[in-house]
């Protein structure tokens, strides 16, 4: 079982449709095409390179916070 | 590096006959990191946002889990309506990764219009069910709105008929053995039937059996006796049923469906075996979903000792078991054994599998690998690498 993954959109290619996220300051490519009206800026809950849906910013906030508190990611 | 972790698998080969497979999971026990010290108010707060993907199996085990802990009574009724939305959350898991990866198998592009509908649904389903679409706290309320679950099931079946099935869906139910799986394969242009039609023309339908057994349902208080004779930590890693390993996948569940005894009997626990046993599961699932909370759920088995609650159900991969043992109304210790870790364990199914491979070269072993692994979860972050042992 997989660990769900709070993303936050830095650049977007909207003729690809693939964005720039960071996942604890680790740069990743992930697919747009299953998300609607996804910007910069926006949280996204990514798996295997696709976002799965967005997430307001408390949440992901709160998430990351966790996996900070359990030792797995560097910054809250 | 993300902080999910990764299995890690390394298959040692000769010229594409497979030697040896071990395999070591960098995946985090993440649960007494973060729940430690909690309340069972809060590690319902918490499950949900640790767990998107199985979200709706991690939230309700962890309810299910508080509830016995805390002594408080089962509540049949939302607990069906629960078991609703954990078998919608099976079908989406199982139908997006099947149109995620399956075109790739057989060199076609995904569907991703029906990959984007299909995500909708969850938020839908729980909205027609519970109050404010909470379901998964101390104190959810059912607030069913039968007519809008009615539509939403007619469109979610409409969707999996034509998205998968290519509108062969009512037919695909009728099958009980090989000759009609055979017949409906025949002239048939749905996915699935490229997949299983690919593996008959390979001859790879058996590719991946072993001798690793199904999981047996698990007695709670048994498991629970078990579990506290262990180093809990260690079998959350390497679960393991009386000294042995097994599988739990969809094959646990539907192996005494006819179609999967007799393709058993030619193919033992082989790809086709285990492809088609995820599909049986998306072509029944909506059914169940329509008979609504009237069908009695599959009982998630629960077993409460003082403070201690032990909690296991069904999820999309496999059996998921939660157990938590509360002091002074805090966790003093949460456990999570998921499928993953029955399934990746050293001496498991996956480990056993990859061993017996035997494939023309290291490329079409690569790809019989790739296959088995999907075939068992094809959601779990991997890297397989192979070896020739004798280079």
């Amino acid at each position: 079982m997989c660990l769900a993954l709070p993303a936050q959109i830095i650049a977007l290619d909207p003729v690809t449709n693939i964005a720039t996220a960071s996942v604890d300051n680790v740069r990743v490519e992930v697919s747009l095409a299953l998300v609607d009206d996804v910007a910069v800026g926006d949280y996204v809950l990514v798996h295997v390179g696709y976002a799965l849906n967005k997430i307001d910013e408390d949440e992901a906030l709160k998430t990351l916070a966790l996996f900070a508190e359990a030792g797995l990611t560097l910054n809250p | 590096m993300t902080p999910d972790g990764t299995v890690h698998i390394e298959l040692y080969h000769r010229a594409g006959q497979a030697s040896g497979a071990r395999i070591a999971s960098t995946r985090p026990d993440i649960a007494p990191l973060v729940l430690l010290g909690k309340t069972p108010e809060q590690i319902l707060d918490i499950v949900p946002l640790l767990f998107t993907l199985c979200g709706n199996a991690q939230a309700c085990v962890a309810l299910l889990t508080c509830r016995a802990a805390l002594g408080m009574t089962a509540e049949p009724e939302s607990d069906a309506a629960r078991d609703l939305l954990v078998q919608l959350e099976t079908l989406r898991e199982h139908a997006w990764r099947i149109l995620l990866d399956w075109p790739g198998l057989i060199g076609l592009p995904p569907d991703k219009k029906a990959l984007a509908a299909l995500l909708k649904f969850d938020a839908l389903f729980k909205r027609h069910l519970f109050r404010h679409g909470e379901a998964y706290k101390l104190d959810s309320c059912l607030d069913i709105d039968a007519v809008q679950l009615t539509q939403l099931t007619a469109e979610l079946e409409a969707l999996i008929d034509a998205a998968i099935f290519n509108g062969r869906l009512a037919d695909f139910r009728t099958l009980a053995c090989e000759t009609q799986l055979c017949d409906w394969l025949s002239q048939n242009e749905a996915l699935p039937a490229c997949l299983l039609n690919d593996l008959y023309n390979r001859n790879w339908t058996a590719i991946g059996q072993n001798e690793v057994d199904c999981l047996p349902e698990l007695e709670a208080d048994a498991l629970n006796r078990q579990m506290q004779q262990e180093d809990l930590a260690a079998f959350c890693r390497a679960p393991h049923w009386q000294g042995r390993c097994f599988e739990t996948t969809p094959l646990t569940r539907q192996r005494s469906h006819p179609l999967i005894a007799g393709l058993q009997h030619h193919y033992g626990n082989g790809l086709m075996v285990r492809f088609v046993a995820r599909l049986l599961e998306v072509a029944a699932i909506p059914l169940r979903l329509s008979r609504g909370i009237e069908q009695k759920p599959a009982p998630a088995i629960v077993s409460s000792t003082g403070g201690i609650g032990l909690a296991q159900l069904q999820a999309a991969r496999g059996l998921l078991i939660h157990r938590l043992e509360l002091r002074h109304g805090r966790v003093y210790d949460y456990r999570i054994a998921a499928p993953t870790e029955w399934n990746f364990h050293p001496e498991g199914v996956v480990a056993q599998g990859l061993k017996h491979l035997k494939a023309e070269g290291p490329n079409d072993l690569r790809r019989q690998a790739e296959l088995l692994i999907n075939s068992v979860d094809p959601c779990v972050l991997y890297n397989l690498k192979l070896t020739d042992s004798h280079a």
